[in-house]
């Protein structure tokens, strides 16, 4: 049990690493091609050195969002997993998406900057960002998936 | 009213200047309980007019007493967040026609702008009141409007204008007025040597570019110059001097970040584009800025005032030319926010502290 458990931590705590850096390699390409839209040239070792800064300044912040959106995401995708079996993936990837823009509506509802990321302003970022953050909770559902039983499937 | 017990006698806090500059002052409650006050305009009289972010237009008289009913007529603001009513100036032949110009938010939440009218002020309130421009596009949210104005030798006007937070990218762009400097005549209709003036397609109010928040400016007589000072996000507030048909760059250079701790731009400085006089990083908010011409305080004369929210202070910036020599940090004893700053006609200075129960300060001489 206490195994079973500690597993678990381990693979959120990998599984939120892994979605913080590919949500804030995602808004740094967003907020770059921004400046590319104006004329600003952006070369590799520009591109490079923003993630990498990125990656020290933005994921701080950007981890505690996912951290907590997964804290409440992952439960819901696992019980409704166990239901809609055949769709654990699915699930287990809109629920890191949808619980990181509920994330992304209380942080722009609390704090007095209307958008707190500036890449989530406009509909396409918005739905880039849930996405690199949903393969990180679709990862943790296949790190965590069940052994498969022979018997009775319900609901397909 | 003006408060005798609320004098206090304050030592200035010498940040980065030397200590050759200081100077003793106290500082007098002219007005207080206004809800967050963010203009004020000094009349013939002796009196003032002070507008309230929610919206009123508040007259105090030369004794120093607040009239407690507002002026009436004043155009309905959008007041929600930062928007509301903000600045009241008044025309540079005021004395022959009357006439005060406001700056306010207009619109709703979902379609909002920075709005510019004029009007005439009389004992029974303001006539005459006549929309002269209004920020294009529209915009969502209720950040970043700008506001600020500075008449220039010819009674142009210079209205001030951000880039609404979301819209960052506008502020680039020659076919939107968000974060941009522009100019008017008093009438609102469009000086025929403005910068951009005839290029296809291009806003003809546009006298500058790549702004972000912008909530100071001044027309330096002395110097025949115009001064401004922007929020940047996190870091990378500025001081630059305006200049027509100039780019400022943001976001395309910037030496702060997000508030996120993202970055908005790799580049603090790109070709074609201005870099300020001075940026101040961590970012002290800057809020509002006079340049001190009077008698009262010697040391002080020819300096930049820049009022500050975030720092709770005023920055007293010295130039040399247009190189920036010495800053020194003011009035952080009183642990405000502070709105805005003025130089008055009596060569006092005057605050504006930043509260839902604001107050209007005189600073003038310990003795």
């Amino acid at each position: 049990m206490l195994l079973t458990i500690l597993r678990v931590i381990f693979f959120y705590l990998v599984c939120v690493l892994l979605a913080t850096i590919l949500g804030t390699v995602a808004q740094t390409q967003l907020n770059l091609w921004e400046l590319q839209q104006l004329g600003v040239p952006i070369p590799g070792a520009e591109r490079l050195a923003t993630t990498l800064g990125d990656l020290g300044g933005f994921t701080p912040f950007f981890g505690v969002m996912v951290a907590a959106a997964f804290l409440l995401a992952l439960p819901a995708a696992h019980g409704l997993g166990m239901v809609f079996k055949p769709w654990r993936w699915l699930l287990f990837f809109l629920a890191g998406a949808v619980g990181i823009w509920v994330a992304f509506l209380v942080a722009n509802y609390v704090l007095p900057m209307p958008t707190f990321i500036a890449a989530t302003r406009h509909t396409p970022g918005l739905l880039i960002v849930m996405a690199a953050v949903g393969i990180g909770s679709l990862l943790f559902g296949r790190f965590t998936r069940p052994p498969a039983r022979r018997g009775l499937r319900v609901l397909g | 009213m003006k408060s005798k017990s609320a004098v206090l006698t304050a030592s200035l806090a010498m940040t980065f200047a030397s200590a050759a500059y200081a100077a003793d002052y106290q500082i007098e409650t002219v007005a207080q309980g206004l809800e967050f006050p963010w203009s004020l305009a000094f009349l013939p009289d002796g009196g003032m007019l002070v507008t309230e972010r929610a919206g009123r237009l508040r007259y105090i008289n030369a004794q120093g007493e607040l009239n407690p009913v507002a002026i009436e007529g004043v155009p309905e603001a959008f007041i929600s967040g930062q928007a509301g009513l903000f600045e009241v100036a008044l025309d540079p032949e005021y004395a022959s026609n009357s006439r005060i110009f406001l700056t306010y938010a207009c619109g709703t939440l979902e379609a909002n702008h920075t709005c510019l009218s004029s009007a005439t002020y009389t004992a029974t309130g303001l006539d005459n009141v006549d929309e002269l421009f209004r920020v294009k596009p529209a915009k969502a949210g209720n950040a970043h409007y700008g506001g600020r104005m500075a008449f220039l030798p010819d009674h142009t006007l210079l209205l001030t204008l951000g880039d609404g937070f979301d819209y960052r990218e506008e502020a680039q762009k020659t076919t939107s007025h968000l974060g941009s400097i522009v100019r008017l005549n008093r009438d609102g209709s469009v000086p025929d040597n403005n910068p951009y003036l005839g290029q296809s397609g291009v806003l003809p109010e546009l006298y500058s570019i790549g702004h972000r928040s912008v909530q100071g400016i001044i027309y330096d007589a002395e110097n025949d110059r115009v001064l401004s000072h922007e929020h940047g996000p996190r870091g990378g507030d500025e001081l630059n001097l305006i200049k027509p048909g100039n780019n400022y760059g943001w976001p395309k250079i910037t030496y702060g970040v997000d508030y996120n701790g993202s970055i908005i731009s790799p580049y603090t400085s790109l070709p074609g584009l201005e870099q300020p006089l001075v940026q101040w990083t961590p970012s002290i908010a800057p809020s509002g800025m006079t340049l001190y011409r009077g008698e009262l305080f010697p040391a002080w004369k020819g300096s930049i005032m820049v009022s500050a929210l975030a720092a709770r202070n005023v920055r007293r910036v010295e130039l040399d030319g247009n190189q920036v020599t010495a800053q020194e940090t003011l009035f952080e004893e009183l642990g405000t926010r502070f709105r805005d700053v003025r130089s008055g006609p009596d060569g006092a200075l005057y605050l504006l502290t930043d509260a839902a129960q604001g107050k209007i300060l005189r600073v003038v001489p310990a003795n």
